[in-house]
């Protein structure tokens, strides 16, 4: 789910140790409450080349741990897909330029998955109809590049943060077709807002303690990792969770309301400076 | 109402598809399980724990690679870059069976009693009529017990789907010629019924009609300590999406929903344990 977190000259099983023995001691590695979230920044991107590049939106993500997430993305006219022709197009990419270290094969089934949980997630919130320009012949396609930059665990937060933050109030462009028809403008709404947070489950000393918005050290030694995604009502968007040991019900509804409980917070975060300063 | 509501191949609403199973077929590996539930077939093969290099060499390495038997063939003129990014999301689609397959195995097998080994594992998907990550984790699960790869429990994965039930939809209708009143009343007709489930869904019933499908679930299961068949010991791996074009219908999935849908899973879990165990008779 995760990449293997950065030690640096440390020996990658001695800072597991290290980790395991800070959480025995109810501390976690960059000093956070246990159930205390990374507040994310979203920085807007104003380009004055716009309709050269195709460019539409450019969002960094960060937050205070180091987590970077550059989102690109760019729209040109397409035909329509075969089964649904009322509707427009949307491709997530995510690549991962700055970690050569580690096996090609690992990363590249990493981005494969995280780029299919973005978008299915977020054409379950967006609607792709808006993007239809004449219904069975033409409609925008819309590319969201994600570039992991710098990751410390929450990969599927932090991009699907990205490209929530560019998403949203996203303004297509008055452009022409090119058999001459002009295409006004158009602003893309999501009619349900998604937020996400991991949480790790540790199993020390019989009592399993929570760990909100895990990073990548914790993701490495926790027993069990869930990604749970909401939207506005506190309904579930999106909910994958794997472990080394099997969890009863009310472990599941606890880690809903821990996320439920910071989702205000990290939406307006994220839709705070969602309106570029112009 | 006394008329039961039936599927279109018959089943009823908590009807899992015929299940079908082969062992020990593939004599090149050290396991395999030919697997099938319906008309989704998946082939799993365990190679391993052999000697490797690796770096974290305090426990095994598991590598999963998924195939598929049948890709989308490639195509020409205006409709090559729609077949393109077909082919592109049923890569991806591979990439999500392989880490739920890699999820799966690391919570099953004792991998720390293997130091700098690695297990391999090949899966070919030779039919996908939907569960398709229930199917395949079942084949895995069978492949494992083939190799004798030493495990701390069984598991059985369970694929569900969540839709709108067809009482609200009477009341629905008569509701649409108010505007205003049209998005409330849906979503406080959505809010007060219990979502409905489909066990084992088929291709076309994952992908709904758009309206009142709300979300696919799939589960992994394992097998109670007690042994005992009325109860399963818990979740291992779940995998939960809404489907697209729903949720704007007041397609809400709240915890009592999930909760629901885990509870219906761990009861059609007892039933491939149960299946399970029925294979394991041997040959007279």
């Amino acid at each position: 789910m995760s990449l293997p977190p950065a030690t640096g000259a440390v020996e990658l099983s001695s800072f597991k140790q290290h980790v395991i023995r800070l959480l025995t001691q109810s501390k976690r590695l960059d000093g956070r409450p246990f159930d205390s979230i990374r507040v994310p920044h979203i920085l807007h991107e104003n380009r004055q080349d716009t309709k050269i590049n195709r460019v539409l939106a450019s969002t960094l993500y960060t937050d205070d741990t180091g987590t970077c997430v550059n989102c690109i993305v760019t729209g040109v006219f397409g035909p329509p897909p075969p089964q649904h022709p009322e509707e427009g197009r949307l491709t997530v990419e995510v690549t991962a330029p700055f970690f050569p270290g580690y096996s090609a094969f690992q990363i590249e089934g990493t981005l494969h998955e995280l780029a299919r949980f973005v978008r299915s997630t977020i054409i379950s919130c967006l609607d792709l109809t808006e993007l239809c320009v004449i219904s069975g012949e033409a409609c925008w396609v819309l590319r969201v590049e994600l570039i992991l930059m710098n990751a410390d665990g929450g990969l599927r937060a932090a991009t699907l943060h990205a490209a929530v933050a560019a998403l949203h109030n996203l303004t297509l462009p008055k452009a022409r077709l090119p058999s001459g028809d002009v295409v006004e403008s158009r602003c893309l709404c999501f009619h349900r807002i998604p937020v996400a947070a991991t949480i790790g489950l540790c199993g020390t000393a019989g009592s399993m303690q929570f760990l909100l918005d895990t990073n990548a050290a914790e993701e490495s030694v926790a027993d069990v990792l869930l990604t749970v995604v909401i939207d506005e009502t506190d309904g579930i968007v999106s909910f994958l969770h794997h472990g080394r040991f099997p969890l009863l019900l009310p472990h599941l509804t606890d880690a809903i309301d821990m996320v439920a409980s910071h989702g205000a917070a990290l939406r307006s975060a994220i839709l705070k400076s969602s309106s570029p300063p112009q | 109402m006394s008329r039961a509501l039936l599927r279109r191949d018959g089943r009823g609403h908590r009807e899992m598809r015929g299940k079908e199973l082969r062992t020990s077929e593939l004599t090149q590996f050290d396991g395999s399980a030919w697997y099938s539930q319906g008309l989704t077939t998946v082939v799993a093969a365990v190679n391993g724990p052999v000697a490797a290099r690796q770096e974290d060499y305090r426990k095994c390495n598991v590598q999963v690679y998924v195939n598929r038997a049948v890709r989308i063939p490639r195509a020409g003129g205006t409709d090559r870059l729609c077949v393109e990014e077909q082919r592109l999301e049923q890569q991806r689609m591979d990439a999500e069976v392989e880490m739920f397959l890699t999820a799966s195995i690391q919570a099953v097998v004792r991998l720390d009693q293997f130091p700098r080994c690695v297990l391999e594992v090949h899966v070919t998907i030779l039919a996908d009529d939907g569960a398709l990550l229930s199917v395949a984790t079942n084949a895995l699960m069978c492949a494992l017990l083939d190799a004798g790869v030493p495990c701390r429990t069984t598991v059985a994965a369970v694929t569900i789907v969540a839709f709108a039930p067809e009482d609200g939809s009477p009341v629905t209708a008569p509701t649409t010629t108010t505007t205003k009143a049209a998005p409330e009343a849906s979503s406080l007709l959505s809010s007060s019924l219990p979502l409905a489930l489909l066990l084992d869904p088929t291709r076309v019933e994952e992908v709904g009609d758009g309206v009142r499908t709300c979300a696919t679930a799939t589960f992994v299961l394992s097998n109670s300590v007690d042994g005992s068949n009325n109860s399963s010991g818990g979740v291992l791996v779940s995998q939960l999406q809404t489907c697209p074009r729903s949720s704007m219908h007041g397609g809400r999935m709240s915890s009592k929903d999930l909760v629901g849908m885990v509870a219906l899973a761990e009861r059609a879990a007892v039933s491939i344990f149960s299946f399970f165990r029925k294979c394991n008779v041997p040959l007279e």
